[in-house]
């Protein structure tokens, strides 16, 4: 969100430093001034500041020897060194040293607003981008999938106890949820990681392409089939055979599968010896196969066999604490991809991000990232980056989550108009007594 | 006390400038404005060195002037600066009772005296920077939107770009520190 910046002016001239706070000030940054390197020092082993303005020439201290104490105290905060004219040689050890830029004393104002706004800018970016990764790198994770909700934290304890199983799992979800990239995993920690993951999916093929896709056949086994071919029943011996979809799978396919799961042992189309079914089944589904054994939809025998361990991944708007985490993390693997520099995401493009209630779920998320990334033209995402489709009036989750959310998305507007509370409260659309009522129903009190 | 700006000429003799800000101003603030008398420059305010006037010690001056006026814009033609910047347009306390503009550098060329050529422009620079200068009176900070009176002025170029009005969001903010002052 955006907050007040603070400005540290570390200079011995008074004038200068009456001047150049006021300058600062008028950009609307917090201003601290110092007289000399040592108060400096001192304030800054207990404050933190956004960017130090220092004079290189001060008495005792000069601001060279300060900045070598600066980038022991922080290494991070951004430092531009003032200097007069024609001492141009210590602005450049300055530059050596670790500051970000030197200024020559006095300033043109185009020169110093737009360099104390790109060293902010980077700054922020620097901060976002640390966020993220802490994001990332603190929540739960289970081979490529990541979370911190607790539902997803259970869900990641439940996989590792099954992964090393050779039980079937059955994982439902939404469309765009991942259930792919979880079975991927599971092979991955099982004991067949060493053999094949071969997918297939019930809702791409034709009922008799899939059947011989599947089981193979033999050499005559219908016109065409002029030499034998084994199928992906055999391609996954030793390792992993996942069924994607399987609500999709039609009545005769459904026999088929259940006669496999049943004898552990298949014949290909137009063959005459059993085949071994030496794999670990993994299905998934994005509809509701209970509500389908009960249309007769689907095989009752079929859903026992296959749902013996289940695990439902959430829609991603049921967990929208994981947002932030899997942004950064999409973001941190396509900007290598498509070789950006992109590397953080604004306050704005994050509240239009936990405001969206993705109907495609995780998949829809990676996609808005991608696409944010391609279109981007600064460092950070900005909300003009993302799909058109998040960019409408954000809808509130509903249930339970309603107050938590309210709370943090008045709490970040509040934050964002620096607590001007004519301003937020037009922002929220609601009048003043509203917003009134809401900070003492949450509490909520600026640090 | 009388909710009036009134507008100061220091070295300032263009009296079509001091009449288009008294109209301009009440647009853009709930204010009145009127041009009261012709004011001087503060002893010491010229840097000799520098062949410039110290923006600063001509606005506590100002500030220091008598009258009941709610507001004070000081509008002079000499060149201005503070020790930090190697000229100002403007300067205003933030928040605070005076405000002070220079015509110096906003003619048709970069810098340099008063123009003769494009004075619509010209007035219009005046027009926003009074205003701006103003505006910083009543606490208000720089804008981000660029066409807003409150975006910083960093060149002549980013003054043409703005209008003579503040933005809503400035405009809210103005209204409370009115309620409140």
């Amino acid at each position: 969100m955006r907050r007040k910046t603070r400005i540290l002016v570390v200079d011995d001239e008074l004038s200068i430093r009456i001047s150049l706070g006021d300058l600062l000030r008028r950009d609307g940054h917090q201003v601290d001034v110092a007289e000399s390197a040592e108060p400096a020092l001192e304030v800054l082993k207990t404050q933190l500041f956004d960017l130090l303005i220092v004079d290189i020439k001060m008495p005792g201290m000069d601001g060279l020897e300060m900045l070598e104490h600066v980038k022991n105290l922080d290494p991070d905060v951004p430092v531009v060194m003032m200097t007069a004219y024609g001492s141009i040689d210590s602005a450049v050890k300055a530059m050596k040293l670790g500051a970000n830029d030197y200024v020559v004393k006095p300033f043109d104002p185009l020169e110093i607003g737009m360099l104390v706004e790109r060293i902010l800018e980077e700054q922020t970016v620097r901060r976002e981008h640390q966020l993220l990764k802490h994001q990332v790198k603190t929540c739960g994770s289970y081979g490529p999938m990541i979370g911190r909700s607790p539902v997803m934290l259970k869900l990641f304890e439940l996989v590792e106890d099954v992964a090393t199983t050779d039980s079937v799992v059955l994982i439902s979800g939404e469309s765009g949820t991942g259930k792919e990239v979880l079975a991927r995993a599971i092979h991955e920690k099982s004991s067949r990681s060493e053999g094949l993951f071969v997918g297939v999916n019930f809702g791409a093929f034709t009922e008799s392409l899939l059947e011989s896709e599947l089981f193979g056949y033999d050499k005559g086994a219908f016109t065409g089939a002029e030499s034998s071919k084994p199928g992906l029943l055999e391609a996954a011996a030793g390792g992993t055979l996942f069924l994607d979809e399987i609500g999709d799978a039609s009545p005769k396919m459904q026999i088929d599968l259940l006669r496999v799961l049943q004898e552990r042992k298949f014949r290909r189309v137009g063959g005459v010896k059993d085949v071994e079914a030496d794999f670990r089944v993994l299905a998934a589904t994005n509809r509701n196969l209970e509500q389908a054994v009960e249309s007769g939809a689907f095989r009752q025998d079929l859903y026992y066999r296959l749902n013996v361990v289940q695990i439902e991944i959430p829609p991603l708007r049921e967990r929208r604490e994981d947002i932030p985490a899997l942004a950064g993390h999409f973001l941190e693997k396509l900007r290598v991809r498509l070789n950006k520099k992109t590397s953080s995401i604004s306050p704005e493009g994050m509240q239009l991000l936990l405001n969206h209630e993705w109907p495609g779920n995780v998949r829809e998320l990676e996609n808005a990232i991608e696409r944010a990334l391609v279109v981007g033209k600064q460092k950070r995402i900005m909300p003009e980056d993302l799909p058109i489709a998040l960019q409408g009036p954000g809808e509130a989750p509903a249930e339970e989550s309603l107050d938590s959310w309210e709370q943090s998305y008045i709490s970040a507007k509040l934050e964002y108009y620096d607590w001007n509370i004519s301003r937020t409260a037009q922002a929220l659309k609601i009048d003043r007594s509203t917003l009134y009522a809401k900070i003492k129903k949450y509490n909520l009190s600026r640090d | 006390m009388n909710r009036i700006v009134e507008i100061v000429p220091l070295e300032m003799t263009d009296q079509g400038v001091l009449s288009a800000l008294a109209e301009e101003i009440p647009r853009a603030f709930p204010l009145k404005a009127q041009v009261g008398a012709a004011g001087n420059l503060p002893d010491g305010s010229l840097d000799n060195q520098r062949g410039q006037y110290h923006a600063t010690r001509i606005l506590e001056h100002l500030a220091a002037s008598g009258g009941d006026a709610f507001r004070l814009l000081g509008i002079t033609s000499v060149d201005l600066f503070t020790p930090i910047l190697k000229y100002v347009f403007g300067e205003a306390m933030l928040p605070g009772r005076a405000a002070l503009v220079s015509i110096y550098r906003l003619g048709s060329q970069p810098s340099g005296p008063t123009p003769g050529k494009n004075r619509e422009l010209f007035i219009n620079r005046v027009l926003k920077e009074g205003i701006h200068e103003l505006g910083h009176t009543f606490g208000l900070t720089h804008c981000r939107e660029p066409t807003c009176v409150m975006a910083a002025s960093l060149d002549a170029n980013h003054i043409d770009a703005k209008s003579t009005r503040l933005c809503y969001y400035c405009g809210v903010m103005l209204g409370d520190m009115l309620d409140g002052a």
